[in-house]
């Protein structure tokens, strides 16, 4: 019970300043201006959305690959924080969200799919796209956890390390130029995703599908700066929907490292069994009893391990499922409030549009 | 492992019994043609039916009756017939016998727990690996790794497993459910390219309903088996 209060807490905060927001919109009115701050262009904000989880289309094609498909489900919102949790660390950033659906007019978008996890090996395909349309990172990441001697130490820290490294070259090689039209180019995309009659014309798109700034809007524009209070209301959703997923994160992650322990000594132990295997050299004649028998139980054998793995991915599920449907159930209520709100913001900007460009 | 007494005394009988001929080893079993069209359903606990299952060493005196019947016939009237001849030497009859054994131990699960449903079958056997099969495609379903090859899926309303093992020797179990739901036969044939004939092994089991626990119980990973009281239907 203490576990759930603490785990709504956040949502109501948010719902709480939303439905304020609600009772000041009757009068027709936006959210009061943030406070906003200057912002130094090297520390862009990025947004992690949830990985694909690269889950084959058949069934039968999932369960001949060995995969679990509920524990790869959770891997695709774990996952992103630990990337996160790396990018915060590093003090490279502005903000780092983790969202469950992509945002393209996000400064910068880091897409990824999981093209393996099986305790042993985790392959990520990871894609990074800047506002203006720039591919910053377009490549595959791949990490054994062998190669981590302490079962202390978080595996497949060096992926997650080398993600956040490549994106952080590539940011170096930008002219503080660049980086200001990425965050330039963000906000004009919100604007004319939000009110297009407005800000449509204001980007252009150049040959190699890129945006470039057609013309900026006056810095005290008033339909630019209630468009940016929008914004400020979004992130501040978003931020609970990050919330949402960062406490899912900690309920979940004592289970998913267990999990990855018992699956890597699964791989290890037949990795090695198969070794000893090969080497073995038997005096059993070709078809006699002995030779069929140990034939068999060396399947037997195999068989068991497959389906002592299969136990643990149930246990898994049985323990973090709860959860997950409870945080999912939190985020549709939590999305689709803001859909609706997003929706009733647009309808207020483009009246104001409107009746602001009217000829007297 | 050690033999039963009769396992010991077979090779002797059964080779004074045998007739001399060409030794041919036939090729193991043939991997089935199977459809994966969810039939009949096995769900529930079936307890092995003694009394109506094969004995090993019964069944075993059986074949090679069979066999030195039709070799002797053969002998008698000149012609070969499929079987003649295959029991031909002591050798020949170890290697059955080692069918048998080998039958017999794959087949001492006396209870099994099915549980199937539209997707997939789970056959959990005491002692052994479940039997596991899932329907998600009209395709057959197929697994191999390093140690062997296995296929399952439908012949007909009987739903056959298929394991494709090391030397040519191949394991199949082929399960039928009775009209009633009562019972339950499971035909387990073991075949290997060292033996002439293969060997199978009927068994019969009976449903029975299980007594209800007094507790529910969840596997979880970090707490293993957590059990609550079962709360009474109303």
């Amino acid at each position: 019970m203490a576990t759930q209060s603490r785990l709504w807490a956040p949502a109501a905060l948010a719902l709480l300043a939303v439905s304020g927001f609600a009772q000041a919109q009757t009068g027709g009115e936006l959210p009061a201006p943030p406070v906003m701050e200057e912002r130094d262009p090297r520390y862009l904000d990025v947004t992690l959305s949830v990985l694909d989880p690269g889950l084959p289309e058949r069934d039968s094609q999932v369960r001949a690959a060995g995969i679990y498909p509920e524990i790869r489900n959770v891997e695709a919102s774990y996952l992103p924080f630990v990337l996160r949790r790396m990018m915060v660390a590093s003090s490279e950033w502005g903000v780092v969200r983790v969202v469950p659906e992509a945002d393209p007019t996000a400064e910068l978008q880091v897409y990824g799919t999981i093209l393996e996890s099986n305790g042993v090996t985790l392959t990520l395909a990871i894609r990074a796209v800047d506002s203006t349309g720039r591919e910053w990172l377009n490549r595959t990441f791949s990490e054994s956890s062998l190669n981590y001697s302490s079962r202390f130490v978080e595996p497949f820290t060096n992926l997650y390390q080398q993600i956040a490294s490549a994106l952080v070259k590539v940011r170096r090689g930008l002219s503080e130029k660049e980086l200001l039209s990425i965050i330039e180019i963000s906000s004009l995309r919100y604007a004319a995703e939000l009110v297009p009659e407005a800000y449509g014309s204001y980007l252009a798109e150049q040959p190699d599908g890129s945006l470039r700034v057609r013309r900026l809007p006056s810095r005290d524009d008033p339909l630019m700066a209630r468009v940016n209070r929008v914004r400020e209301f979004e992130n501040l959703f978003t931020d609970t929907v990050d919330e949402e997923y960062r406490l899912l994160q900690d309920e979940i992650a004592a289970t998913y490292s267990l999990w990855c322990r018992y699956r890597r000594q699964v791989t290890e132990y037949l990795q090695d069994e198969e070794q000893r295997a090969r080497n073995r050299r038997t005096t059993a004649p070709r078809g006699s009893f002995e030779a069929m028998r140990r034939h068999y139980d060396n399947f037997k054998w195999s068989k068991l391990q497959e389906q002592q793995l299969s136990q643990w991915a149930e246990g898994f599920s049985n323990e973090v499922d709860a959860t997950v449907v409870e945080v999912e159930g939190r985020l549709v209520e939590l999305t689709g409030d803001l859909d609706s709100r997003y929706e009733e913001w647009r309808r207020i900007l483009r009246s104001i549009f409107e009746i602001e460009n009217q000829t007297p | 492992m050690t033999s039963s007494p009769t396992f010991r005394r077979l090779p002797g009988v059964l080779a004074a019994a045998l007739l001399v001929g060409g030794c041919a080893a036939q090729p193991p079993l043939e991997e089935p043609e199977l459809v994966n069209t969810n039939h009949s359903d096995f769900t529930g606990s079936w307890e092995l039916n003694f009394g109506r299952s094969d004995d090993v060493n019964h069944e075993l005196r059986q074949l090679f009756r069979r066999l030195s019947g039709s070799t002797q016939r053969a002998a008698r009237n000149g012609t070969r017939t499929q079987n003649s001849g295959l029991i031909a030497s002591q050798g020949a009859a170890q290697a059955v016998i080692d069918l048998a054994r080998l039958a017999e131990s794959i087949t001492r699960t006396q209870v099994l727990q099915i549980e199937h449903n539209e997707e997939t079958i789970e056959v959990k056997r005491e002692d052994d690996f479940a039997l596991t099969c899932g329907f998600y495609d009209t395709l057959p379903e197929s697994a191999a790794n390093m140690y062997g090859r296995e296929v399952c899926g439908w012949d007909g309303h009987q739903l056959v497993f298929y394991i494709g093992l090391p030397d040519g020797l191949t394991v199949s179990h082929r399960m039928t459910v009775a009209p009633s739901n009562e019972q339950l036969h499971i035909a387990t044939t073991v075949a290997s390219s060292t033996a002439p004939v293969p060997f199978t092994l009927n068994q019969f089991f009976d449903r029975f309903e299980e007594v209800e626990s007094e507790f529910d119980c969840t596997y979880t990973l970090t707490r293993q088996k957590v059990c609550t009281p079962r709360r009474a239907s109303n």
